[in-house]
């Protein structure tokens, strides 16, 4: 049923699959951010599950009252993500605020692994993706705007567009940290397994 | 305080548990139906972590934040990226923002040009040493064992393609089930990706060789940082494997 029901969903995201395949990813990577900024401990888990919900509701014949698939599908996943919402909060997941919020021991400071994390992943980068990164972080103040004058102007672009780029250099940073960090864990978790 | 200073806005009154459950329901409701606002927010978002590592939040908001952000990998690595960044990394990979001229420049430039010539023969030879690698190391080759409509593969089964790799072959294990017009095979890597179609028909027989195609069309993240588009039309055969009987998928993609 549920694989019906992600035949489905697709088709309601895009009538050609290839971007309905694109329009899918990106519906998940919202939802994981929405997910993020709810303070869940497993993002990308939820996600799933959400759409997951949503595609075997589908598959058993929820009717769609919409001109607009694309919207459809998005309120529909927008109503399954508040159901999860609610869930765990019954399953006393949430704190009192609201929020799933499961702090993590090691709160918001950093430490060198973390940090190593990061510096492995900028090797990782293309040279020209590392270099627009630092440069576009490098300094402070007055010095930084200057900085970043002077990259837009050496790649003969606008400060937004660099801004874009950046942006984009940065989420790719992140998601390589993800899997780094997820990696340590994984490695500790062995470590106090064994 | 930032660059597009995120203060006030409604996306830092999100974060900050400031804003009306109204609010929040019409925030994200907008997030998942509008991909544009979505990327404006995520912009917010750096610019607000950024002010986090800067230490320029309040200290209650800054928990506040701390505490949404830790609680997830994904957050966490957020965190780890915005304070990185702020830390000014350059010094680590000898990036000089601001060059300035010296006279001894044209003569340097010939040393750079003789030492290029080595590295460019030397980058050559170690790229196809590393492809070389990757072969050996990663065949872009995973062995699906689908016993159910909705089959999963454990971690380790987990496909990584290499960025360089220019050919896929995929096995599915059809053994044990009902002849289907359509079953479908996720891949999963960093983030989940639909949709491989597998037309499974009756088993063909000796008379009859059945000829398979699949159609193919993903994109793939490879180890989160670059991806590659896989399409294109497989073309397979049954193999015997011991009691097994496998539909081997071969594709240049």
């Amino acid at each position: 049923m549920e694989h019906i029901g992600y035949q489905k969903l697709l088709s309601l995201l895009a009538s050609d699959p290839h971007v309905a395949s694109r329009a899918y990813q990106d519906l998940r990577r919202r939802l994981i951010q929405l997910f993020v900024w709810r303070g869940a401990a497993i993002p990308q888990d939820l996600a799933d599950e959400t759409l997951s919900r949503v595609a075997r509701r589908l598959g058993e014949g929820e009717e769609i009252r919409s001109d607009d698939p694309f919207r459809y599908c998005c309120g529909f996943a927008f109503r399954v993500f508040h159901e999860k919402i609610r869930e765990a909060r019954r399953e006393r997941e949430l704190r009192e605020s609201g929020e799933f919020l499961i702090p993590h021991s090691e709160a918001g400071g950093h430490d060198d692994s973390r940090l190593g994390c990061l510096d492995d992943c900028l090797r990782h980068l293309r040279e020209k993706s590392r270099k627009l990164i630092l440069r576009y972080y490098h300094g402070d103040g007055r010095a930084k705007i200057d900085q970043r004058q002077q990259l837009a102007d050496e790649l003969d672009i606008a400060q937004a567009a660099l801004r874009n780029r950046a942006q984009r250099v940065r989420a790719k940073l992140v998601i390589c940290v993800e899997g780094c960090l997820e990696n340590q864990q994984r490695s500790a978790s062995a470590v106090k397994a064994s | 305080m930032t660059d597009s200073s995120p203060e006030g806005t409604g996306f830092r009154r999100i974060l900050s548990g400031a804003a009306t459950e109204g609010e929040r329901l019409a925030f994200e409701e907008r997030i998942l139906a509008d991909p544009d606002f979505f990327q404006s927010m995520e912009r917010e978002e750096a610019d607000l972590l950024d002010a986090w590592a800067r230490d320029e939040l309040p200290e209650a908001e800054s928990h506040h934040l701390e505490a949404l952000f830790t609680a997830s990998i994904e957050g966490r690595a957020k965190l780890t990226v915005a304070r990185g960044l702020q830390e000014d990394r350059a010094h680590s990979f000898q990036i000089r923002p601001h060059r300035t001229r010296r006279h001894w420049l044209p003569i340097a430039a010939c040393l750079v040009l003789v030492v290029a010539t080595g590295w460019l023969g030397l980058t050559v030879w170690n790229q196809q040493w590393e492809l070389a690698a990757l072969r050996a190391a990663l065949p872009p080759t995973v062995a699906l064992d689908v016993r159910e409509e909705r089959a999963s593969v454990d971690e380790a089964q987990r496909i990584k393609i290499p960025a360089k790799a220019s050919s896929l072959l995929l096995k599915i294990d059809l053994a044990g089930l009902p002849p289907h017009d359509r079953y479908r095979v996720r891949i999963l890597d960093a983030a989940t990706v639909p949709v491989y179609e597998v037309a499974y028909l009756p088993a063909p027989t000796a008379e009859e060789p059945l000829v398979l195609s699949v159609s193919v069309s993903a994109e793939v993240l490879v180890d989160g940082r670059s991806s590659v588009v896989l399409e294109g039309l497989g073309e397979g055969e049954w193999v015997e494997l011991g009691e097994r009987r496998i539909w081997v998928v071969r594709g240049d993609f």
